[in-house]
């Protein structure tokens, strides 16, 4: 009774800012007009204008560094863009002419943000969340006396009013749920859930929602955002996933090195005419090599290999990997196959039988595993790949330092950093990887994702490995970088023919590489394919059904 | 059931600890039981509510506020104020604890200021800040007074040379345990109106949901849970201390404060309160992550600030209770270690650098002080040396707060490797 009337005071709401909108007679809820930007005498905004009708989705695509973000900043008014000499160009909101000047004063206008890493608290309740600073306070005297600091919350109709938001995005939960109980791909329903209570929302920027999401939740979610729209309420969608785009928004628009290079209804414009505007010359991800016929020898084994890695648990995986191999690992984000190279590693408790080169290893023993010239490029590239704030120097050559006592030098028996050495060699590296910097002493933190990946590989291959493991090499990256490292890949392995071992969550280009692809389900290897077989027969293991049902089911279809 | 108990021992590995070592300490110390309960009692009152002052920064994020020492000197500044202009009794100490508070906002934003230019390392900061204030404390009162600057020439308070306060001031005879004597009541009769009470105010509370907000019998039910445990525990307590003789004796001797009891009572609801309203629900979003809070668009720099001036404010009140109960002022050394063993206090009561209670305070308290003066007296005892105890408070204090820091990193450690 009590949400039913709730849910219609909001949609009273609604038609009364539709009204006020009519008032104002504006086709347009967002328009932002000859925006230009320079960060020191360098320009990143070149006269970009784009426009959002109400109850639009507008996809803003572009390689990384195309300019989405400072754009989106200048939206909401960062202190970073007053801090550096504001903006040319105009912004209006219903038609009319407003200044932004900070997030809060953007927040009043109506625009809400979908931040790309989840910005909840864990130990809040899901109601403590989407009423984050909004929080419904009771009468009180005090309140009166000393302001709204002084009121006290009212947990209950925080409760009652979250729990129809939640039930306006259909979500179907308790509001008094522990966030940090969820599943990741609820929270960003939440996340959404806390925009949309606020009563004057208009616009909601969506800064890659799905990047963290499995395809499957990634579809819920967009689908969640499609029904709002119904509402009136507007959406700026940046993702970097073309096919989501192509699927779910209205408009696109496309950003190059800081200009528009094109607007577009998306009905009108296929994915490969998007992705080649974006970067301006012609990729093709999925072209196919033929097939190599592999070593014999094993390289790598792993016999009934359980790895506890909290949120991707492998069951007794078996697999053989021959040597100079290049082989993947695919499946859905939560189903274990991250597991694989970071229980190699030792970096989570494992089970079972590691054989490298037929001889038993100790995943355990990490140093052990590195001097057996195993080299991992981990997923986690902010967190345990790179020291953020050490140069790339240091990051490149550190593990060769530490495992093979290479770039060093012995002053009466003690070592010390080989400077000379090290800063040659981090130039050839960058030379080599083509990697985009002012020099081998900046800091890794400031380099672009592309970047900070391939300081990544460099250090990797430094160590001169026979087994490279590589983790999510391409997650976050524009599409040249992505190229660029796969194509680096490739080549170490066909120079020096060390195997390496790709986890990736994007299948097209683990085939566009690999010469046998495991798909990962549920923390089971559910088979092996090669790169050339069918795209249902993927689908089928990706969806937990092995080749022997498969087979059964391909049986039935032939006898009927 | 060893998988419940290792996690248990596991987080409350101080307070276990600490339970042990009093247990020795008390029954070697071979006093009195009324003498231990006596101390006990005066030494909690005098105490607790410079612990309580630590709670916000804790809640803010900001760890354990060692610049307290700040709020401590401000409430002496006030109390020597009022002893140069003979002033005392209630009105006085209104005024005493109107002007330290005055003194401490400031204080308070000048430490926030300052916390806020070294996010993530609010503790060491505070502790400089600490040394630091007491270097300018010093200053003033021990080379400033009495020059042209500060024309003091009191004899009861400046040294011999006419420049500078004395080492240790009296307080004057109004001043003198003010609070403590508004209301005293024997440690036995303190139980029992202590049950009474508090079942009356449960009793009174389920009427209240029943009747009035007219909810059902379940939720009423747990709303006066805690006031009927309370009082459940207190009677148990008196049926204790009533049937044992010894206890019965220590019991009936006890004063207890009931006046300080009740300034440490509303100081307690304060901060249950401050919790319950919007400022603390922003305080606790700051402690959570600062990152989420600024992006709700909470005023991250300033709730910081607000935070640190109520632990100040607080910590001021509590000086000002500790010296009227000591009835002196140690001039230059009775603010210097509040920091320390306020903190020392509520670590041994479980507290961590992110999570700190109420009750965690009285526990603390309890414990830490219990020790703090057995401690020289089982020395004694033992090898007829009160100086070797004394050395082992020192070493105490300052070792719990590492061991307790260090356990709560290695706690951290694991439940991340999990």
């Amino acid at each position: 009774m009590g949400k039913a009337a709730n849910i219609e005071d909001t949609q009273r709401e609604f038609l009364l800012q539709e009204q006020e909108g009519l008032g104002m007679q504006s086709e347009f809820v967002l328009e932002m007009e000859g925006i230009s930007k320079e960060y020191f005498g360098n320009p990143v905004l070149k006269d970009v204008s784009i426009r959002v009708r109400p109850g639009e989705i507008l996809a803003l695509v572009g390689e990384n560094g195309a300019g989405k973000s400072t754009l989106m900043n200048i939206l909401f008014g960062m202190p970073a863009i007053h801090a550096t000499n504001g903006f040319q160009g105009q912004i209006r909101i219903n038609g009319e002419k407003v200044q932004i000047t900070s997030p809060l004063n953007a927040m009043k206008h109506g625009i809400g943000m979908v931040h790309q890493e989840f910005m909840l608290i864990d130990d809040y309740e899901i109601a403590e969340n989407v009423k984050l600073n909004r929080e419904n306070l009771k009468e009180g005297l005090l309140r009166k006396l000393f302001g709204e600091k002084a009121g006290v919350l009212d947990r209950k109709a925080m409760k009652k009013e979250t729990a129809a938001t939640l039930d306006e995005v259909g979500l179907n939960i308790d509001a008094s749920t522990h966030t940090g109980s969820l599943p990741v791909g609820y929270k960003q329903f939440i996340e959404i859930a806390r925009e949309l209570d606020k009563s004057n929302v208009r616009l909601i920027v969506l800064d890659e929602p799905t990047a963290v999401l499995t395809e499957n939740e990634a579809e819920k979610f967009l689908q969640c955002v499609k029904n709002v729209t119904k509402k009136g309420i507007s959406f700026i969608f940046i993702s970097h996933r073309l096919n989501e785009v192509k699927k779910y928004a209205d408009h696109l628009a496309i950003l190059r090195d800081g200009s528009l290079v094109g607007e577009y209804d998306t009905e009108s414009v296929s994915v490969r005419k998007i992705s080649e505007l974006m970067i301006g010359r012609t990729v093709d991800i999925s072209q196919l090599e033929g097939e190599r016929t592999l070593d014999e020898a094993i390289s790598l084994e792993l016999k009934n290999f359980s790895v506890d890695m909290p949120g991707e648990r492998l069951k007794n995986a078996s697999v053989r990997i021959h040597k100079g191999e290049i082989f993947g690992f695919a499946g859905l984000a939560g189903h274990g196959k991250a597991a694989v190279a970071n229980g190699i590693m030792g970096l989570y408790p494992a089970s079972g039988e590691v054989l490298l080169n037929g001889g038993s290893l100790d995943v355990a023993d990490t140093l052990a595993t590195l001097s057996k010239k195993v080299a991992f490029v981990s997923e986690d590239r902010r967190g345990v790949g790179l020291l953020l704030d050490e140069s790339i120097e240091v990051n490149v050559v550190i593990s060769s330092m530490r495992v093979r006592n290479q770039f060093l030098r012995k002053v009466a028996g003690i070592s010390f950093y080989d400077k000379k050495a090290c800063r040659q060699y981090a130039e050839e590296m960058i030379r080599e990887f083509d990697i985009r910097c002012t020099d081998a002493s900046q800091h890794t933190r400031s380099l672009s994702g592309g970047n900070q990946q391939k300081v990544c590989i460099a250090r990797a291959v430094t160590l001169e490995p026979e087994v490279l493991l590589v983790s999510e090499p391409t997650r976050g990256i524009d599409v040249g970088a992505k190229k660029r490292i796969l194509d680096t890949l490739t080549e170490m392995n066909r120079s020096t023919g060390a195997t390496i071992i790709i986890t990736s969550s994007e299948l097209a280009e683990l085939r566009s590489v690999c010469d046998r692809i495991a798909i990962v389900t549920e923390g089971e290897i559910t088979g092996i394919l090669k790169p050339s077989d069918e795209d249902y027969r993927y689908g089928l293991l990706m969806s937990g059904v092995s080749e022997e049902e498969e087979a059964v089911y391909e049986d039935k279809k032939q006898e009927t | 059931m060893t998988k419940k108990i290792t996690p248990f021992v596991r987080k409350n590995i101080v307070t276990l600890l600490f339970i042990i070592l009093c247990i020795f300490t008390t029954i070697t110390s071979r006093q009195s039981s009324s003498f231990i309960l006596q101390e006990l009692v005066s030494r909690i009152c005098r105490n607790a509510v410079l612990i309580l002052s630590l709670l916000m920064p804790v809640l803010c994020g900001m760890g354990l506020n060692f610049s307290i020492v700040l709020g401590a000197a401000a409430g002496q500044i006030a109390l020597i104020l009022i002893t140069y202009w003979n002033i005392g009794g209630l009105p006085g100490m209104g005024l005493c604890i109107l002007m330290a508070s005055v003194i401490s906002v400031l204080f308070g934003i000048f430490a926030g200021f300052i916390f806020n230019r070294t996010v993530g390392q609010e503790m060491i900061t505070g502790m400089i800040v600490g040394y630091f204030a007491k270097g300018v404390f010093d200053l003033i009162f021990l080379i400033l007074v009495g020059t042209w600057m500060i024309p003091i020439s009191d004899p009861r308070l400046v040294l011999a040379g006419g420049v500078g306060l004395k080492n240790t001031i009296d307080l004057n005879e109004n001043v003198k345990y003010v609070f403590d004597r508004v209301w005293q009541m024997s440690f036995m009769d303190c139980l029992l109106y202590g049950a009474i009470v508090t079942a009356v105010f449960a009793l009174l509370q389920a009427a209240f949901y029943l009747l009035y907000r007219r909810q059902d019998r379940k939720s009423a039910l747990r709303i006066c849970l805690p006031g009927l445990v309370t009082a459940g525990t207190l009677t148990a307590a008196t049926l204790l201390f009533g049937c044992v003789p010894a206890l019965n004796q220590a019991a009936a001797y006890t004063k207890v404060p009931v006046f300080t009891l009740v300034i440490i009572a509303a100081v307690c609801m304060l901060n249950a309160f401050l919790c319950r309203t919007k400022l603390g629900q922003d305080i606790r979003t700051c402690g959570q992550n600062m990152q989420v809070a600024t992006a709700a668009g909470i005023p991250v720099g300033r709730t910081r600030i607000i935070a640190t001036v109520i632990s100040t404010v607080i910590a001021s009140w509590g000086q000002i209770i500790f010296l009227q109960n000591m009835g002196l002022i140690n001039t230059y050394t009775s603010h210097e270690q509040v920091g320390t063993y306020a903190v020392a206090a509520l670590l041994v009561g479980g507290a961590s650098i992110k999570k700190a209670s109420i009750s965690q305070v009285f526990v603390g308290a309890l414990l830490f002080h219990l020790l703090f003066f057995t401690m020289p007296l089982a020395g004694n005892q033992l090898f007829h040396d009160s100086q070797i105890g004394e050395y082992f408070r020192v070493f105490i204090s300052y070792g719990v707060i590492a061991v307790a820091l260090a356990l709560h990193a290695w706690n951290q450690g694991t439940k991340k490797n999990r």
